[in-house]
């Protein structure tokens, strides 16, 4: 076997880190789709449907983040 | 001062996506369907493979007790990604048995990637974003089927997809979003992740020798002098770069087996 160990231990909060963006990430593009998409249906001003599905979806992100790794 | 041109006409400056375009290294096959099976990058990938297979062949092929450095750097490589990635992320009982596929992972993006920054090369194949797509393709495949593997595809489906231990009409929410970040963004993020940085390591790179190249045939003497500047910075950077090259290897491979993990576990 080698005889010098790896410097540092793989950090296991990195991978959490990762998934942790991707949900955040997921979230935003999930929602904010389906606003965007609302937005153009339904002919919403401003972007109201953006707007609020982002949000929407941020604080499904958050929850499930805090759910998982809180 | 303004009518003075400071950059030569002729310097190639500045570098752009144009750069990344290789011609088939057979001229008759130029403008063909096969005019992009032999570029610069597929034979550096081939060259990839046929390394790593005979540094591997050689290094275990009389393993002595007392390891020659071969045998020696050959058995680090393997017990870091052994021990450190799939015993340490996937479980020892688990994911020994997806040691070897990581390291060759491992081995074949450092590898790869170390390319953008050895002399002559100068170039990785992971800076076209095909290449990186196929490891991630790879991967993704991977972590489904060993999830449904294991705990078959209703249940993998269901872990997957409904966390546990929330409200019923919160699964509206958040069921969405984990489809999505489960199979859509895992997948591209890791592809993506691994090509911008080899992008970007190579353009920076162009931009500074390039840039100190133009500088240099710039007419002014002070611009001429302060090409030492941009040069010096090339250097700077190519060490970046090999820093850069080994992280997004082990980032890759970190992840890969992460998400096996995560898919071998029966709830989150």
């Amino acid at each position: 076997m080698a005889d010098k160990q790896p410097p540092e231990k793989p950090d296991p909060g990195s991978n959490a880190g990762w998934s942790a963006l991707g949900t955040l990430l997921g979230g935003l593009l999930v929602w904010g789709g389906i606003g965007w998409l609302l937005d153009r249906w339904l002919g919403i001003p401003n972007q109201l449907g953006l707007l609020v599905g982002m949000m929407v979806g941020i604080a499904g992100a958050l929850y499930m983040v805090m759910k998982r790794f809180g | 001062m303004a009518d003075q041109p400071f950059l030569a006409e002729d310097t190639p400056f500045p570098p752009g996506a144009k750069d990344f375009d290789f011609h088939s290294l057979i001229p008759s096959l130029r403008g063909s369907e096969w005019g992009y099976a032999v570029t610069k990058l597929s034979v550096l990938v081939w060259l990839a493979v046929a390394i790593l297979i005979v540094f591997f062949l050689m290094a275990y092929r009389n393993p002595k007790l007392v390891p020659t450095r071969g045998q020696w750097l050959a058995e680090s490589i393997y017990g870091f990604v052994r021990n450190g990635v799939a015993g340490d992320v996937i479980g020892q009982k688990e994911g020994l048995r997806f040691a070897p596929y990581l390291t060759t992972l491992f081995c074949f993006i450092t590898l790869t990637n170390l390319f953008a920054i050895i002399p002559f090369f100068q170039i990785s194949p992971n800076s076209h974003i095909a290449f990186p797509i196929v490891l991630a393709v790879i991967s993704y495949v991977m972590f489904i089927y060993v999830g449904i593997q294991k705990q078959g595809a209703g249940k993998y489906f269901k872990n997957a997809l409904f966390m546990p231990g929330i409200p019923w009409y919160l699964y509206f929410l958040i069921t969405p979003i984990e489809f999505i970040s489960t199979f859509l963004t895992r997948p591209v993020t890791l592809a993506v992740r691994l090509f911008a940085n080899m992008f970007a390591g190579h353009l920076m790179l162009l931009v500074f020798t390039l840039g100190g190249v133009a500088m240099l045939n710039a007419s002014n003497i002070f611009i001429k002098g302060l090409s030492v500047t941009s040069f010096l910075m090339a250097i700077v950077m190519t060490f970046f770069e090999l820093m850069v090259v080994v992280l997004q290897a082990y980032v890759f491979t970190m992840l890969t087996a992460a998400y096996v993990q995560g898919a071998l576990e029966e709830q989150h």
